[in-house]
């Protein structure tokens, strides 16, 4: 007990180690005999010589990268040391000891090291990180899905946070897509094999980090090993059959190592299609004419695929200076199901996303200063429509080929002119009801075109930092700059088969270059038993010339944060105060025209001079050790939402609205993470979280809705009403567990150990339902409070097995990873106005009923809609409501079955994996 | 162990993976209630001038589409033993203020598809209609080009407000019935009905950027017209004529081959292998008028088979009660199917022979 709280204690001199991408090193090196300090050590990191003790022994190595270090140790007179497998990670102190002896030939030094960033004052930040090893022996395949294994995560929301209130962190780099991020993805994917690691802070991250209000992804990427080490790894189901084979076909080529010089090199190409990139679990229909009667399992024109490369080069330059360089490039092309084009998939939608990514690091590194300076371009690209012709497959999924989508030059062009006639592929005409369904008749499925949207925008971002890391033996300060110059494009036309005229509206287009700008000072104050650490922020954001509307000035916001920590017995306690801002989507400074209000006349305005979306958390945070491999961390917090975006009634016109700063809210939780670690043969970890997450609106392209409250029948602006938000879940549960059957182990058969050496891990996830809406049953009134009821929670299990393999005399491992592995049936949508994922009767016969009144016409027997059961009385004519309205009902039945309502099905990868 | 890794490598590689489902075919393959005498259609809009794909697999037909709010008119491709129709030749449901009529179809052995388009804007109907044009298309819904709109004014002097009887000669020359349209009011306050005068036969070159027209001599008052499988030798009639012509183009020799005399006016012949049909007598009507001219009004008439090489006389074929239109061989001339409307009918509907 008495080496621990001297390790706290040298932990709490030791400093901060804040920085996002970089830990830090600290020790004692003493003499064998008698334990004396040895003062003016040598302390060597990897290649260079770095830091020497003081007179009490005491080094500190700032600014580590996270990663795997070597350790170095020598004072004249005395042995060398090396510690050559010193983890570091992120924001984080690795304590390395080192005892040495008078140099003689037969004693031995003694080195220990271990990083505790669980007792660790200074980690003021509420962090939930997962390693590359991690990353390969859970089943989780992309970084997403292993972030959002974070207590307090909802898929891609966290703490309850709306989709895009979250930022990515790329080696010290902010990455976001500030056009759409609360509508649409981030445009690039980090693949697993080039992270060191990555994790999820929800509070108190440092002032260096701007840009969000919920989350923080920090991402650190390998920077090539002084050895050679690579990974070949191809994962499919095509050795599966019926719901098990969902066409997926996955490669994953890595491999990373010295160039000579100091230079380290890193290359990974990830690369995955699926027949079926969005499966559903939704049961079967009854009727057997329906094609999905059979073969419920896959969907067609629902195949997705996806590349993602990326390439790192590290350069030293001198003894002090390093270059990174790092590019990536995602692309992502979906078909997507549309149950309107069912039978005549060739017309429904697509929807590519492509982003680029190039990054420069200058670094200038010494212990007691440390400069950086970060340069970055990103790029992202969306566009979704119909595709002028539907692309050939060559190896499952895979396309090999770029989407060409109807209209995509004069989209690109912004061709307002141009478009003002019908798009280029769309001149045949608009869609008519499908001949091909089982059911015939002219209603809900459509053929013969497009539906004739055309959406597209890009984002194009300059970035450039500047960070400066100062500090001595016992004190931290940490300054820096940020600017980046956006530039905007957006393009939507919809009806793209007719000319614009009196029912089609025209396009709409927008273009404007967005400026920001940031800076930040961080330092902490350390005294006996506490440390306090205190930074300001500063972020404005200028939407600049050439959004419509307005001509607008800077938006400014000043976010102070401070944290408290002390050290209890055997405990850590942070209480934390932040206040962090985001600018808003880009997409609410320009009318928004989505889906399908081009055509009922409603619109959402844009509004040029919306500003800052604020949050200020309040954290109390418990960390422990209950044993040596046992942690325990406990997080309770208040965050208060302000300024968010949302819609507010634009004139007399309650269908019209224009975004506005002007909705708030509040999440509030505790979260517990329980944790033991990978020792011995087994790790588990159990988080849950407990929060309540209200807020006026939960989504800026609602429109205001008026609720009737209470028995007095008075109609209120729900602006003045807190109701839960999208993602407020009150209970979630995850549970990993992973172990390892150690080598040689187990029986033997046929001349091998099935079970030696066997890895596996399983994720056990319970979340309580998420809350939805429910209405009346024309739609217009809403029964209650939005958000006021809950779906079923869901639970899912999904395991990881993976057996090493010896293979061509490399290593290598053979692994199958199922995905919710009892097929569990999870509802994740229900109807607004059933509460249930299907329609009820009464709504399924109005909805048969309204077709078949705007369609009663008889069916000849040689249209192709004729279907002979029905028609009773064998007259060569279905007719009359007797003989049409069964096929109209059959139809709506088969159009609202509630495919997406429900969670993916139990889904197999079977994998070998070459190491080299 | 090596081995099996490396085979379960290329295993999980070869195999296939499984597909989604697809839509599978749940239209009637057959007539509904086959015979000699097989009714094909059962539309309650009309369905009129049909003919065979030249490979015989197929009819192209104009059928009215009741189940657009504009009733527009399409060319349909229906299988030649009956069934569902696979396709349709048609305008966009987008323009549902205007009607649009396919019809006349000529079917070329490539697959292109000669055609005569009208249109007309329903909302401010004219008394003509807004366009008339005579089409070049594909059998597989492929691009449409005007080869000549309507009306048109050939080199001689003759102005044809409408065409019909459209037929391939070869792969570059159609054979037309040039004719003159009114529209009268058969009552007053009755919609219009359009009365087709036939003026004259002609032949035109559309494989030229102008389309050349070229007159068939002797063809004055041609109501219809069908050329032999040489395309030497065209079979015409005459408007107010019980008569059917003979017209050899490269003789020019031109002779009366029948005369129905007293069965009423001939007309709609066609021809094939030497056997010809013509509907002859029924509801037709031939009606000089001072201030429109002369025009036959035709609403179906009887259907005769006749042989001139076997020189006995024409044969009555179809059932009582029936009245027919358009007839036409199948390329083998084995069959035949017909435009007709029968005893409970009140619009034209598509029968199917066996030829005796």
């Amino acid at each position: 007990m008495t080496r621990r709280l001297a390790l706290l204690l040298l932990m709490i001199v030791a400093g901060p180690a804040a920085a996002q991408t970089n830990g830090s090193i600290i020790g004692r090196v003493r003499q064998r005999d008698g334990g004396a300090p040895v003062g003016g050590a040598e302390i060597g990191l990897d290649s260079r010589w770095v830091a020497r003790t003081d007179s009490t022994g005491f080094y500190r190595i700032r600014e580590v990268r996270s990663g795997w270090h070597l350790v170095t140790v020598r004072a004249i007179g005395f042995e060398t040391a090396r510690r050559d497998s010193v983890l570091v990670r992120a924001g984080q102190i690795s304590v390395v000891n080192v005892v040495v002896d008078v140099y003689t030939i037969d004693r031995p030094v003694v080195v220990e090291a271990y990083a505790d960033s669980i007792l660790d004052p200074t980690m003021v930040a509420t962090v939930q990180r997962i390693g590359a090893d991690e990353l390969r022996r859970f089943p989780v395949t992309t970084l997403e899905e292993a972030v959002a294994l974070s207590a307090g995560a909802v898929g891609e929301s966290y703490r309850g946070g709306r989709l895009g209130q979250q930022a990515f962190v790329l080696d010290g780099l902010g990455v976001k897509n500030q056009l759409d991020a609360s509508t649409g993805p981030l445009g690039v994917r980090i693949p697993p094999d080039v992270l060191t690691e990555a994790a999820l802070a929800t509070n108190g991250f440092s002032a260096r980090y701007g840009q969000a209000i919920s989350g923080l992804i920090n991402i650190v990427t390998k920077d090539g090993g002084d050895r050679w080490s690579g990974r070949a790894a191809y994962e499919s189901d095509r050795l599966l059959w019926g719901g098990a084979d969902l066409g997926l076909d996955r490669v994953v080529l890595s491999a990373d190592g010295p160039l000579g010089r100091g230079a380290g090199f890193v290359a990974v190409l990830d690369a995955e299609g699926r027949l079926d990139a969005d499966p559903t679990s939704a049961p079967p229909p009854d009727d057997p004419q329906d094609p999905r009667h059979d073969r419920p399992w896959m969907l067609p024109h629902n195949s997705g695929e996806r590349y993602d490369a990326a390439v790192k080069l590290r350069v030293p330059l001198g003894a002090t200076h390093t270059l990174r360089l790092f590019g990536l490039r995602s692309a992502d092309q979906r078909l997507l199901f549309d149950p309107a084009y069912k039978y005549d998939s060739r017309w429904a939608p697509a929807r590519r996303v492509s982003g680029n990514l190039l990054a420069g690091h200058l670094q200038r590194a010494t212990n007691t200063f440390t400069a950086d300076l970060r340069a970055g371009s990103f790029t992202r690209e969306f566009i979704r429509g119909a595709l002028t012709e539907q692309p050939p497959y060559r190896f499952g999924a895979v396309t090999g080929r770029t989407f060409e989508f109807a209209g995509e030059a004069v989209a690109r062009a912004q061709d307002t002119v141009a478009a003002g006639a019908p798009l280029p592929g769309m001149e045949g005409g608009g869609p008519d009801w499908s001949e091909r369904s089982p059911w015939g008749v002219p209603a809900f499925f459509r053929s013969l075109a497009s539906n004739g949207e055309l959406t597209w925008n890009s984002f194009q971002e300059l970035r450039g930092q500047l960070d400066f890391s100062v500090g001595g033996p016992k004190t931290d300060l940490y300054f820096g700059a940020e600017v980046s110059r956006q530039r905007v494009r957006t393009f939507q036309r919809a009806l793209g088969y007719l000319p614009v005229g009196d029912s089609v509206p025209p396009p709409a287009a927008s273009r404007f270059t967005p400026t920001s700008a940031a800076g930040y000072a961080e330092g902490q104050l350390h005294g006996e038993d506490f440390v306090i650490t205190l930074g300001v922020r500063y972020d404005q954001f200028d939407p600049g010339s050439g959004v419509p509307g307005a001509v607008v000035g800077a938006r400014r916001s000043v976010n102070p944060r401070l944290a408290f920590s002390t050290v209890l017995k055997g405990a850590t306690l942070v209480a934390s105060w932040g206040r962090f801002s985001q600018a808003p989507d880009f997409q609410y400074l320009v009318d928004a025209a989505f889906d399908d209000t081009l055509r009922t006349g409603r619109f959402r305005r844009g509004n040029p001079n919306i500003g800052f979306e604020d949050a200020t958390q309040y954290e109390f945070s418990l960390r422990t050790r209950p044993s040596a491999n046992v942690t325990l961390r406990v997080n309770v917090f208040n965050k208060l939402l302000d300024q968010l975006i949302g819609s507010i009634p634009l004139g007399v016109d309650e269908d019209s609205t224009i975004f506005g700063n002007f909705d708030f809210g509040n999440v509030k939780g505790a979260e517990a993470i329980l944790e033991r670690a990978f020792v011995d043969g087994w790790g588990a970890r159990v988080s849950y979280a407990l929060q309540s997450a209200q807020a006026t609106a939960t989504d800026a392209f609602q429109l205001v809705r008026r609720i009737r409250i209470g028995p007095t029948g008075d109609t209120i602006n729900p602006a003045r009403v807190q109701f839960p938000l999208d993602f407020d879940r009150r209970h979630s549960l995850t549970i990993i567990g992973q172990g390892r059957v150690p080598e040689g182990w187990g029986p033997r058969l046929g001349g091998i150990q099935p079970v030696a050496g066997l890895e596996g891990a399983t994720i056990v996830r319970y979340n309580s339902g998420l809350p939805f809406t429910m209405t009346n049953a024309t739609g217009d009134t809403l029964l209650g409070l939005p958000n006021s009821h809950r779906l079923p929670p869901v639970w899912t299990i999904d395991v990881l097995l993976r057996r090493p393999l010896r293979i061509a005399g490399r290593q290598g491992t053979l692994y199958i990873d199922v995905r919710n592995l009892l097929n569990r049936r999870n509802i994740e949508a229900v109807r607004r106005d059933s509460g249930e994922p299907q329609i009820d009767d009464p709504g399924l016969a109005a909805l048969a009923e309204r077709a078949y009144q705007a369609h009663p016409e008889p069916i000849p027997y040689e249209s192709p809609r004729y279907r002979p059961a029905a028609d009773v009385d064998r007259n060569g004519l279905i007719e009359g409501h007797a003989e049409l309205y069964p096929l109209y009902l059959s139809a709506a039945r088969d159009y609202t079955q509630p495919l997406f309502s429900y969670g993916p099905p139990r889904m197999f990868r079977l994998g070998v994996e070459l190491l080299f | 162990m090596k081995a099996s890794i490396w085979l379960l490598a290329a295993l999980l590689a070869a195999c296939e993976h499984s597909t989604p489902f697809r839509p599978g075919n749940h239209g009637p393959d057959g007539p509904l209630n086959p015979g000699p005498l097989t009714r094909l259609t059962f539309n309650p809009g009309e369905d009129l001038i049909p003919v065979w794909l030249p490979d015989g697999s197929g009819i192209v037909y104009t059928a009215e589409r009741r189940d657009r709010a504009d009733h527009d008119r399409c060319l349909a491709f229906l299988p030649a033993s009956g069934g569902a129709i696979s396709h349709y030749l048609c305008p966009s449901t987008a323009a549902d203020d205007s009607v649009h009529i396919f019809e006349d179809a000529a079917s070329r052995i490539d697959g292109r598809v000669a055609f005569v388009r009208v249109a007309s804007d329903l909302v401010v109907a004219g008394r003509a209609p807004d366009t008339q044009a005579l089409m070049l298309g594909s059998a597989d819904g492929g691009a449409q080009v005007v080869v000549h709109s309507l009306p048109l004014t050939t080199p001689w002097g003759r102005t044809y407000d409408g065409i019909s009887h459209l037929g391939w000669l070869d792969s570059s020359r159609l054979i037309i019935v040039g004719e003159r349209l009114s529209y009268p009011r058969p009552c007053t306050g009755c919609a219009r009905d359009t009365a087709r005068t036939g003026l004259e036969v002609a032949i035109l070159d559309v494989t030229t950027p102008v389309p050349v027209f070229a007159l068939v001599p002797g063809t004055d008052n041609a109501s219809s017209v069908a050329a032999d499988a040489t395309g030497d030798t065209l079979y015409f009639t005459r408007i107010g004529d019980t008569r059917l012509y003979r017209n050899v183009r490269s003789s020019g020799r031109a002779d009366t081959i029948y005369d129905f005399g007293g069965a009423g006016i001939a007309r709609d012949v066609a021809v094939k292998n030497g056997r010809l049909a013509a509907i002859v007598g029924g509801a037709v009507s031939y009606v000089p008028d001072s201030v429109l001219g002369v025009r036959q009004v035709d609403r179906g008439g009887f259907l005769y088979l006749l042989d001139p090489a076997g020189g006995g006389p024409a044969v009555q074929l179809g059932g009582p009660g029936f009245v027919f239109k358009r007839p036409a061989f199948s390329p083998d001339g084995t069959r035949m199917v017909v435009a007709a409307v029968d005893s409970v009918s009140t619009t034209a509907d598509l029968w199917l022979m066996q030829l005796p």
